[in-house]
């Protein structure tokens, strides 16, 4: 995880502590960051679940930040094929 | 369920199932034409992949996926699994039970024989298939075959139609919906990892995520999780149970399995499938599939109940009080004054309820030889190959019940024994066989039966049997018996379990090393069993075990001596009988005998042994019991014998624990304690 300026850059690949740590982080700076961008190696592929879910968070605290990663509707994860984001409408 | 729980449970599981693979692999072996076993076998290891990857046991997960390719290879095939495949089967297993231990206990690297075993395994399928991974790499070129865009983008998911017509010939698609709870977390799960772990059984193609549900990072829990449901699109050749296997260890509710209908493409154009229609009809019709091949491959299948043995043990305990309070009823005076037919007949009912729950709980404790039994033929086959002799082992009697805990106890003085008979009794040279009339194979006997309310386990071979002059030498020159001492057959051949003691020439990697047979009679005697040898010379020699039904109850013998009661466990004793004066003999004027037909037996008496008074009644009016104990036999003096009495045992606790000369207590009918004696300590 690095900040470079107002770009907070993670590794797709961070576990559960790391996301926790992530939280603690983002929490009391979420008004300085304004796109967050996910890091992936050619074979990287997310641990854990939560990520995501922080990630939903932030957006919907903050719809204005850039998230890549979900952002867009779908993303391709190659071995585990390609992610599609389903709104509750 | 916790994290911690589940894994308690997996290692149990996964035990059970190695320790049922050595023992397929080895009834395979017999029958190679056995199909079922060898799926039977393929079976045990899948599970033992799915849950590994479950745990995060990588190191296993690797080992157990290419045991799995292997046993894929020759189920799905013409090929027969030849003798060297089937050492391979057994060494992955050996790997297997290791990798676990390193696994469960977090130790670093692999075992030593981890690295070799596997390149072994992998070279069996590059010698009988030289094709094997040419077929790998095609189904590992899907993605090149489809092509990147074959998954169509669109904003509401993947789309179903597209994703079966993409689908080769041998592939079924699978829609997995993952409703995970919010502690799965915790539980040590994660969508991803169960992501993982299905790469192992096809093709992951796409997946559609429900947003999760969060507005608050202040109140965001990450451990909690908010990703409600999570449909997944499998492409696998396999069946739809393995595919279920990877989620063996979710509720059900948290995830549904459902095998999507191949395309029908003459009649229907790919978009007018309603996927919701279609998913809906599937998950019937493969309900419906699955209970038809359920009820034809399982026709009777029983319940069984995994129950924790303290909860049983518990259970026990409280039916040894309730048979106490029985008794105490059927005596207690007041009660038995008590004229009334109505009174007598519901204490009749009652004692008749309870010897029936005593005797149903019994029997919860009570599990078939026949597990530890086939156990042994790995032992067997091991030993046999180790010192290169041709061994037929034969089991008899695997029906035979047994309680639990002794099970447990038997194991290890079994595979000694047999080691034993394999490496000293069966004749080295074939031709000393033939000589002496017998095959070339040796034969060694495992049986186990009932015997006057004991069972006996039985270790048989046709071997050359003891040197029984040779057994008494080698004890006269390690000081174990001295040249005065006269020994009938029985005494010589338990010198053979003494510490330290070993006639063998040779000590050969699996016995001989003068340790093993002591400790085998010690956790024979650690669940109050005995081990007798009996051995002809050039025919063969027999262990047998003698052991008690149960650990809880025990079968006594009640005596009385100076005005209390006493319980001898019947197992030791002979016979009792009141002597003839002139049978009394006294040796230095303190040393009492008896003369029973031709022995003289050292005549213990109780009170005396005990402290419990100074008289000195004489022998000849009062009852000898005659026990034998590892020393040999005495003659137990008591004034009388009260009756014989199953009884339930009672531990002294631990201030009472070392008492000499006790074992144990037990509350009769009267409401009376009685110690149970160690007869082991008496004399």
């Amino acid at each position: 995880m690095c900040i470079d300026g107002d770009v907070l850059e993670l590794d797709i690949e961070i576990d559960l502590e790391e996301v926790k740590a992530l939280h603690l982080f983002v929490k009391d700076r979420l008004e300085y960051i304004e796109e967050i961008s996910l890091l992936r190696s050619s074979t990287g592929l997310p641990s854990t679940s939560a990520l995501f879910s922080l990630l939903f968070c932030i957006k919907k605290m903050k719809p204005s930040i850039k998230i890549d990663l979900i952002d867009a509707t779908s993303f391709d994860l190659e071995s585990y094929g390609k992610l599609y984001w389903m709104n509750h409408e | 369920m916790s994290k911690e729980k589940l894994k308690q449970i997996f290692i149990e599981e996964a035990t059970e199932i190695i320790e049922k693979m050595d023992i397929d692999i080895l009834n395979f072996e017999e029958s190679p034409s056995n199909k079922d076993l060898l799926n039977e076998i393929f079976r045990g290891v899948h599970t033992l992949k799915g849950s590994a990857n479950a745990f995060n046991f990588s190191r296993l997960g690797e080992f157990v996926h290419h045991f799995e390719d292997v046993l894929d290879f020759f189920r799905s095939s013409d090929i027969v699994p030849n003798s060297t495949h089937v050492d391979t089967f057994l060494e992955g297993v050996t790997v297997i039970k290791e990798t676990l231990t390193y696994e469960v206990e977090e130790h670093e690297g692999k075992p030593e024989s981890y690295e070799a075993c596997l390149r072994k395994i992998q070279e069996i399928l590059l010698h009988v298939e030289p094709h094997h991974e040419a077929s790998v790499v095609t189904c590992k070129d899907l993605t090149e075959e489809f092509g990147d865009d074959f998954v169509l983008s669109a904003p509401q998911g993947a789309n179903e139609a597209e994703l079966r017509s993409a689908l080769k010939a041998n592939e079924h698609l699978y829609k997995i919906t993952l409703t995970l709870d919010t502690d799965i977390y915790l539980r040590g799960f994660d969508h991803f990892l169960f992501f993982k772990n299905l790469l192992h059984e096809g093709k992951i193609l796409a997946s559609n995520w429900r947003e999760p549900t969060c507005f608050d990072l202040e109140s965001f829990d990450v451990e909690r999780n908010e990703i409600q449901e999570v449909v997944l699109y499998l492409a696998s050749e396999k069946e739809r149970d393995d595919i279920v296997d990877v989620f063996a260890f979710l509720e059900e509710e948290e995830f549904q399995v459902v095998l999507m209908e191949p395309l029908k493409t003459e009649t229907k154009e790919p978009q007018s499938i309603q996927p919701s229609e279609t998913t809906v009809e599937l998950k019937k019709d493969d309900k419906e599939e699955h209970k038809e091949e359920k009820s034809k491959s399982i026709p009777t299948q029983k319940s069984f109940l995994k129950i924790d043995s303290q909860k049983l043990d518990e259970l026990f305990d409280s039916i040894g009080e309730l048979v106490i309070a029985q008794n105490y009823l059927g005596e207690n005076g007041k009660i038995k004054a008590v004229k009334d037919a109505e009174v007598t007949k519901t204490i009749e009912n009652l004692s008749k309820i309870t010897k029936l729950i005593q005797n149903r709980v019994m029997s919860l404790r009570m599990i078939p030889i026949r597990d530890t039994f086939e156990k042994m033929k790995r032992v067997a086959r091991d030993s046999s190959k180790k010192v290169n002799k041709q061994i037929h082992l034969v089991l008899e009697g695997e029906d035979t019940e047994i309680d639990k805990t002794m099970v447990e106890a038997l194991a290890d003085p079994l595979i000694h024994i047999i080691r034993n008979s394999i490496d000293h009794g069966i004749e080295s040279d074939v031709q000393e066989r033939i000589n002496a009339g017998k095959g070339e194979e040796g034969v060694v006997t495992l049986s186990a039966y009932h015997r006057g309310g004991n069972i006996i386990i039985e270790v048989r071979d046709d071997g050359r049997g003891i040197n029984k002059q040779k057994v008494y030498q080698k004890a006269l020159e390690r000081g174990l018996i001295k040249a005065e001492d006269e020994l009938n057959d029985a005494q010589i051949y338990g010198l053979i379990m003494q510490p330290g003691f070993s006639t063998a020439d040779v000590i050969s990697d699996i016995s001989g090393r003068g340790v093993g047979l002591d400790v085998v009679r010690n956790a024979i005697e650690g669940v109050r069993g005995k081990i007798d040898v009996t051995s002809i010379e050039g025919k063969g020699s027999t262990f047998s075990i003698v052991l008690p039904l149960t650990l809880a109850i025990i079968d006594g013998m009640i005596v009385r001596c100076s005005e209390k009661i006493y319980i001898l466990p019947t197992l030791s004793i002979t016979e009792s009988f009141r002597p003839q004066m002139d049978c009394v003999h006294v040796a230095g004027g303190k040393d009492e005998f008896v003369q029973l037909r031709s022995e003289l037996l050292p005549i213990v008496r109780l009170n005396k042994t005990l402290i419990l008074d100074t008289k000195m009644p004489n022998p000849w009016e009062s009852t000898l019991v005659c026990i034998e104990n590892e020393k040999g036999k005495f003659a137990l003096l008591v004034d009388e014998l009260v009756g014989r009495q199953q009884v339930v045992i009672k531990t002294l606790g631990e201030f009472f624990a070392k008492t000499e000369g006790v074992s144990g207590g037990a509350v009769m009918g009267n409401g009376e304690v009685a110690l149970i004696l160690n007869v082991e300590e008496l004399y």
